[in-house]
């Protein structure tokens, strides 16, 4: 998670607040997908991307409401958010509709899932070419086999919740 | 013949009344209260990113610099809100904003493709080279210098949705839920939910092609619950387009409840139907689903070129009887379907798919109309700039048949008509389909006897086809917001279809006797 993505988190919950919110709770998120896929022998698609966004959630006097956007301008993000507390503020009350309290995480497991294989994000071009190969090879294997399409696909998801009393930050 | 809105329309509202104005529209300027955000300009790329024909020019270059048959950067800005009124009080709301750039490199029939949300330069240059990975050594092609086609003229908005405040918006919702608890008394929950929206995209090309297209939508559903002698049921109904705010007519809100009202009320008399394979009549307008999915997906390209689809190699051969023609036409002016051009910057047009019975054309995009030797038929249609583009549906429909609902109603000794829908599940390609009807009737030597409700339809979408063997002169398009998934992209579609009788389907309903 890049310290821009988070400062933009912060700054959002501080926006929020600064535009009448009395909670809010930003979540930051970038990601890096790849995908090659083999059609019938051949590579036909290879896609790599990088995707990132900010989700910010208002509670304003019993109200809530969720937003997001991809345009991390710092300008334009104050626009949105100012906005997102508006319509937040023009909803109805609902009394069920509150942020959870922080004391209700307090005791809870810490631990590394170890759910991120590095070895994965720096899988080669060739690795992933090879893999498809091979899958190819096994599906086109049998003479009733009109088309096989054979796909390797890896994704590295990475993101970061701030609060305004909290930051926790997950991949 | 050309199926236009109009005549759908006329259909939908025979009353043929002057639209009123409900109070909530009645005195409303385009300021409001809360629209405090910088309003979107027309082109955001170049007011807001300086994203302008130099700048393409040189990210299209380095797109290419490994060689291409094809390229093209598709830039988007998207804007969504939604309301939901639900137990009595609207308590939820969600908006967004969605901006990038996605860049495609086609060789042959290889696809090399790359996004980015941050629009510049070095993140776009970035993004163009690892697209152009797709390649392998090949020259570097010369992008042509672009030339700006406009826009098109089927949606044009005098207040874009960005413009219009939620001040304006709750009333609607609040409107809907009144109408609804006040048509009869055993409606107990109304829910309400509201979309709109707008998306602008810019479209440059290899070829020189520069397309911009403004794209409005909004949609509108009910859901209600009604309670009687202990039983519940709940129906819905909803009402989508490309349109603005002024399109909420009380006539046009009033006829969308009344319509859920009624699908929920009828269904403490229905019961169902016994089962077996049997006639069944299709009724018009929502049974255009099933033309989409079991049969409209059989006719996109992709699946042709790649020899999954069962209309492979049946070009130019009978699929139907003569009466029977389907066409997906992009056309049809503020239609949840339409587009100007599609997203790979062609004008999106009408493609007769089915003429007369005879199979004519499959939908097309640059990649298949290239291995087929034809042209593209605007049908590259993606979900985001987060995707390449392939061939999909815009809005599909059969066209009027030589017989009346009435003759087709006749026809039928014993047999059901599928109303309205809920879901489904299609095996594109092949084309079988399960659907699930939550509302029909039930037909008995030649007159409708009974409602009929949750009902399983289950059959082969080319043998439904060739089994069609009546079709009314009663097309319309359906009114609601349908949404169509392929290959996990999701793009607004419409559909329709006049009454028409398949001789023979498997109906699940209960074996009795």
């Amino acid at each position: 998670m890049s310290a821009e993505l988070q400062s933009r988190a912060a700054q959002a919950v501080e926006m929020a607040k600064s535009a009448g919110a009395n909670e809010a709770r930003a979540t930051a998120t970038q990601s890096r997908d790849v995908e090659f896929e083999f059609r019938d022998g051949s590579l036909e698609k290879v896609k790599d991307t990088t995707s990132r966004g900010l989700n910010i959630e208002v509670y304003a006097d019993g109200r809530y409401s969720s937003h997001q956007t991809t345009d991390l301008n710092p300008d334009r993000l104050k626009g949105f958010v100012s906005e997102a507390v508006a319509i937040t503020r023009a909803l109805e009350p609902d009394e069920f509709r509150k942020i959870t309290p922080a004391e209700l995480f307090a005791n809870r497991p810490t631990d590394d899932l170890d759910l991120v294989d590095a070895a994965v994000a720096a899988l080669s071009r060739e690795q992933r070419l090879e893999w498809c190969q091979a899958l190819d090879r096994v599906a086109t294997d049998h003479d009733r086999v009109i088309s096989a399409t054979a796909g390797v696909y890896d994704g590295f998801p990475d993101g970061s919740v701030v609060t305004h009393k909290r930051h926790v930050t997950n991949n | 013949m050309t199926i236009k809105r109009r005549q759908f329309l006329g259909h939908m509202a025979a009353s043929g009344a002057v639209l009123s104005m409900p109070a909530f529209l009645q005195g409303c300027g385009v300021q409001n209260a809360t629209a405090v955000a910088e309003a979107t300009p027309e082109n955001p790329f170049m007011t807001w990113f300086g994203v302008d024909q130099a700048t393409a020019a040189r990210v299209m270059s380095e797109l290419t610099q490994r060689g291409a048959d094809a390229a093209d950067l598709y830039f988007q800005h998207s804007r969504t809100n939604n309301l939901t009124l639900e137990d009595g009080i609207i308590s939820s709301a969600n908006s967004g904003i969605s901006q990038g750039v996605g860049l495609r490199v086609v060789i042959g029939d290889q696809t090399g493709y790359a996004f980015t949300e941050d629009l510049a330069m070095p993140a776009m240059l970035a993004a163009a080279r690892t697209a152009s990975a797709i390649a392998s050594g090949s020259a570097a092609v010369s992008p042509q210098a672009f030339n700006a086609l406009g826009t098109g003229d089927l949606y044009t908005t005098t207040v874009p949705w960005s413009d219009v405040g939620i001040d304006r918006k709750l009333p609607v919702l609040r409107f809907v839920e009144e109408k609804a608890k006040a048509m009869d008394p055993s409606i107990e929950k109304v829910a309400v939910y509201w979309a709109d929206g707008e998306e602008r995209v810019m479209i440059a090309t290899l070829d020189g092609r520069l397309v911009t297209d403004h794209r409005p939508m909004t949609r509108v559903t009910v859901v209600v619950t009604a309670k009687k002698d202990g039983q519940t049921q709940t129906g819905y109904s909803n009402i989508a387009a490309r349109e603005e705010f002024g399109w909420y007519t009380e006539e046009r809100l009033t006829t969308m409840v009344k319509e859920a009202v009624d699908r929920t009320l009828i269904q403490f008399e229905a019961r169902r139907p016994p089962a077996g394979e049997m006639p069944v009549i299709l009724a018009s307008g929502p049974s255009g689903i099933l033309l989409h999915e079991a049969i409209g997906h059989g006719m996109e390209a992709d699946f042709n070129r790649k020899g999954t689809s069962i209309y492979s190699d049946m070009i130019g051969k009978k699929v139907a009887e003569p009466f029977v023609t389907v066409v997906d036409q992009a056309t049809i002016p503020r239609e949840r379907g339409a587009i100007n051009y599609d997203d790979e910057g062609n004008k999106a047009g009408r493609t007769v798919m089915v003429e007369n019975g005879i199979l004519k054309s499959y939908l097309h995009d640059e990649i298949s109309a290239k291995q087929y030797g034809l042209e593209p038929t605007g049908s590259g249609r993606r979900q985001s700039y987060q995707y390449a583009p392939m061939p999909r549906m815009t809005c599909t429909f059969m066209e009027d048949g030589p017989h009346t609902k009435d003759e087709i109603i006749a026809a039928v000794d014993h047999g059901i008509i599928c109303e309205t829908y809920t879901n489904g599940q299609v095996q594109i390609g092949a084309g079988d389909y399960t659907f699930y009807v939550k509302n029909g009737w039930l037909v008995e030597k030649g007159k409708i006897t009974a409602p009929i409700k949750d009902v399983n339809i289950i059959g082969n979408g080319p043998e439904s086809l060739k089994r069609i063997t009546m079709v009314a002169n009663d097309a319309r398009l359906d009114t609601g917001g349908w949404t169509c998934g392929k290959n996990g992209q999701y793009v607004p579609v419409s559909q329709g279809i006049p009454t028409v009788l398949v001789s023979k389907m498997t109906v699940g309903g209960e074996n009795v006797g």
